[in-house]
C-alpha cells in the first residue's frame, strides 16, 4: 500500500492510497513559524522524519533540497487528493500561513534596504530643499530682491539671510537702502520669512547628515564600489539596480546606462533613435574632466570598472577599488 | 445593477461601475468607494486599478469564482484585487495570495488579518514547489506578474495547483516578455504556448484599461 508524507503549514500528515489521513503531527505555535521557514527552503523538518520512523516506505510531496534516496511525488492527482482531504482545514492553514509571511518579511530587510532608502531619502531631501528656497526667495525678493539675486547658491543664500539683516546685506553689495528695489517690511511681516528660512537651514543640516551618513555606510558596506565610483554615485547606481545582487549580475554595458531608462527603451522600442551613452554615471567627478567628444568611451570604461567593484564587494573579495579607479584616469585622463 | 457573474455586479448608467458585495460592511480595504443600494453595502472595483476587473468589464467569462470555491492568486501584491476576490468568495471561500515582494506583502498580511478568507504567501511563483505547504490545489488561478516567462510560469502553476477543469485566467504584460516586439506576435505566440497544455476559451486585450496587455481565459484539460 502507498502512502505519502506532506507537510502542510500546520501540521505534517501521512496519507494512505485513498488519502485518509494514517498520521498527524501538528506544530505548535513557535513549530509553526519555524518548520513553516524551513519547509519553504526545501528542508526536511523534525515531524516528518518521526513520521517517517512509523511509516516506510514513503511517498514524499513536497520539495526537499536533499532527496536523501526517497521517492517523490507532486503529482496532479495526489496534490488533488491530498488539498480535498484537507479542505476543512482551510482556515487552519490560512492563520499559520500568515504567521509565517509576517516572519518572512521581517528577515527579507537587507543592509540593502537600508542603502536603497537612504540614498532615495537624500535625493527627496534635496527636492524639498530646493522646493522651499525657491518659495522662501519670491518672498524675501520682495523686501531685499538684490541679495537674493547675488547669491546663486541656496544654502549659502539661507545661511546669508538668517546670520545678516538687510542693512548689512545691503552695505556689502554697496547699495543703499534707498537704491534698493526691496520695500520696507514691518517685523510681523519679516517674521514668517524668517521661520521658514530656518525650516530651510535645518533641512539643509539633515540633508548634510544624511549624506555623511550614507557615504560611510557605502565605504563600509561596498568599500570597491565607493572607491571607483565615489560613495554618493555609487548609493544611486544600486537603488537604481535595486539590489546588490542585481548590480553584480548586470552586465557593465546595463550599468552603464542606469538610470537612462528612458532614453534607452525609446531607442530599443526606435531603432533610428540614437542609444544614450550614460546615465548615472555622468555625475562621476571624472566625466567633467573628459572631453565632451570623449564622454561615450569615457562612460563605457568607468561602468567596466564600476562592474568589476561591484562583483569583488558581491563575493567579498580583497579590497581592489583604488587600482582599479587608477586604471580608469589611467585610460582617460591621460 | 444585474448580476454578471455570482457576485460580481455591473452597473450600467452614465459611467459603468463593477461591484461586488463588501464582506466587512463600513470597512474599506483600500481608498476605493463604497455603495449603499437597497440597504446593502457594494464595494465599486476600479477595472484601471485590477487587470481582472478590466477583463469582465470587456466581457470575460469566469464561471468558476462562486461563493465557496478557492483561489490561487498569483502576483497578488499589496492585495488590491485580492479584496474583491475575497468579496465574492465570501467567508467560506479562499484566496491564496502569492507575492514575492516583502515591502507589498505587509500590507497583504494587513489585509489578511481583516479579511479572514485571505492566505498571504511570500514566495517566487516560478518554483511552485517551494509553496506546496501554504497552498491547496483551487478552483480557480489568476496569474498577474510582469515577468519575461510569465507564460511558463502559469503553466508550471496549473499542472500543481488547479484542480481538473478548473479555470485559470492569465494577465499577460506584453513588454514583460519583449519589450521592443509588436504585443500583437507576443499573445498569439503566448496563445499556442498556451494551447499545448490548456484549453483556450478566450484572449481579451485590455485596451483601454492597460496598455499592451491581454487576458486570457483558460481550463484545465
Amino acid at each position: 500500500m502507498k502512502k505519502y508524507l506532506y507537510s502542510s503549514a500546520i501540521s505534517t500528515f501521512v496519507f494512505d492510497e485513498a488519502f485518509r489521513v494514517l498520521m498527524e503531527v501538528p506544530f505548535d505555535e513557535k513549530q509553526k513559524v519555524a518548520y513553516g521557514l524551513a519547509l519553504g527552503n526545501g528542508e526536511w523538518i523534525p515531524t516528518e522524519e518521526q513520521a517517517m520512523k512509523v511509516h516506510s516506505p514513503i511517498v514524499v510531496v513536497g520539495f526537499k533540497t536533499d532527496k536523501k534516496n526517497h521517492s517523490f511525488s507532486t503529482d496532479d492527482a495526489v496534490i488533488s487528493g491530498i488539498s480535498k482531504s484537507l479542505r476543512g482545514r482551510l482556515f487552519e492553514i490560512a492563520a499559520a500561513d500568515i504567521l509565517v509571511a509576517k516572519q518572512l518579511v521581517k528577515r527579507s530587510v537587507s543592509s540593502d534596504d537600508i542603502v536603497l532608502e537612504a540614498s532615495r531619502g537624500l535625493k527627496e531631501l534635496e527636492k524639498a530643499i530646493n522646493m522651499v528656497v525657491k518659495r522662501l526667495r519670491g518672498w524675501y525678493e520682495l523686501y531685499n530682491p538684490e541679495t537674493s539675486r547675488s547669491i546663486s547658491d541656496n544654502e549659502q543664500f539661507v545661511d546669508a539671510i538668517l546670520s545678516k539683516d538687510k542693512e548689512e546685506l545691503l552695505k556689502e553689495l554697496k547699495i543703499s537702502s534707498e537704491e534698493s528695489m526691496g520695500s520696507s517690511f514691518a517685523p510681523h511681516d519679516l517674521t514668517p520669512i524668517m521661520e521658514l528660512a530656518q525650516q530651510a537651514q535645518s533641512l539643509v543640516k539633515a540633508k548634510e547628515a544624511q549624506k555623511s551618513y550614507l557615504s560611510h555606510l557605502m565605504a563600509t558596506m561596498y568599500p570597491n564600489l565607493s572607491a571607483v565610483a565615489t560613495p554618493l554615485l555609487a548609493a544611486e547606481l544600486l537603488a537604481q539596480a535595486g539590489s546588490l545582487h542585481k548590480m553584480a549580475m548586470m552586465p557593465s554595458s546595463t550599468i552603464q546606462v542606469l538610470g537612462a531608462e528612458k532614453a534607452l527603451f525609446k531607442h530599443l522600442k526606435n531603432r533610428s533613435v540614437k542609444p544614450p551613452k550614460h546615465g548615472h554615471i555622468i555625475n562621476h567627478p571624472i566625466m567633467s574632466k573628459v572631453p565632451f567628444e570623449k564622454r561615450g568611451r569615457a562612460a563605457r570604461v568607468l561602468a567596466d570598472k564600476i562592474s568589476i567593484a561591484i562583483r569583488i564587494d558581491y563575493f567579498k573579495g580583497e579590497f581592489k577599488g583604488e587600482q582599479l579607479l587608477k586604471e580608469v584616469e589611467e585610460m582617460l585622463l591621460k | 445593477m444585474k448580476e454578471i457573474l455570482p457576485g460580481i455586479y455591473l452597473q450600467e448608467g452614465k459611467r459603468k461601475r463593477l461591484l461586488t458585495r463588501n464582506l466587512i460592511p463600513g470597512k474599506k480595504a483600500f481608498q476605493e468607494y463604497l455603495h449603499n443600494i437597497n440597504g446593502t453595502e457594494y464595494r465599486e472595483w476600479n477595472p484601471t486599478r485590477s487587470k481582472l476587473a478590466a477583463g469582465l468589464v470587456k466581457g470575460a467569462k469566469l464561471p468558476a469564482i462562486n461563493e465557496g470555491s478557492t483561489v490561487l492568486y498569483l502576483g497578488a501584491a499589496s492585495g488590491n484585487t485580492v479584496s474583491y476576490m475575497s468579496d465574492i468568495l465570501g467567508p467560506e471561500g479562499m484566496v491564496f495570495a502569492v507575492e514575492f515582494s516583502p515591502k507589498v506583502t505587509r500590507y497583504l498580511v494587513y489585509l489578511a488579518e481583516s479579511r479572514p478568507n485571505i492566505a498571504p504567501v511570500l514566495a517566487d511563483a516560478r518554483y511552485p514547489e517551494k509553496y506546496l505547504p501554504f497552498v491547496l490545489q483551487s478552483d480557480f488561478m489568476f496569474q498577474d506578474i510582469a515577468q519575461r516567462e510569465q507564460v511558463e510560469i502559469f503553466l508550471r502553476n496549473a499542472r500543481l495547483f488547479l484542480k481538473k477543469g478548473g479555470y485559470c485566467a492569465l494577465a499577460l504584460k506584453a513588454r514583460s516578455i519583449d519589450v521592443a516586439e509588436m504585443p500583437k506576435k507576443l499573445f498569439i505566440a503566448a496563445k499556442a504556448q498556451l494551447q499545448k497544455e490548456l484549453i483556450v476559451h478566450d484572449m481579451i486585450a485590455l485596451e483601454p484599461f492597460e496598455k499592451d496587455h491581454a487576458l486570457f481565459v483558460c481550463q484545465k484539460k
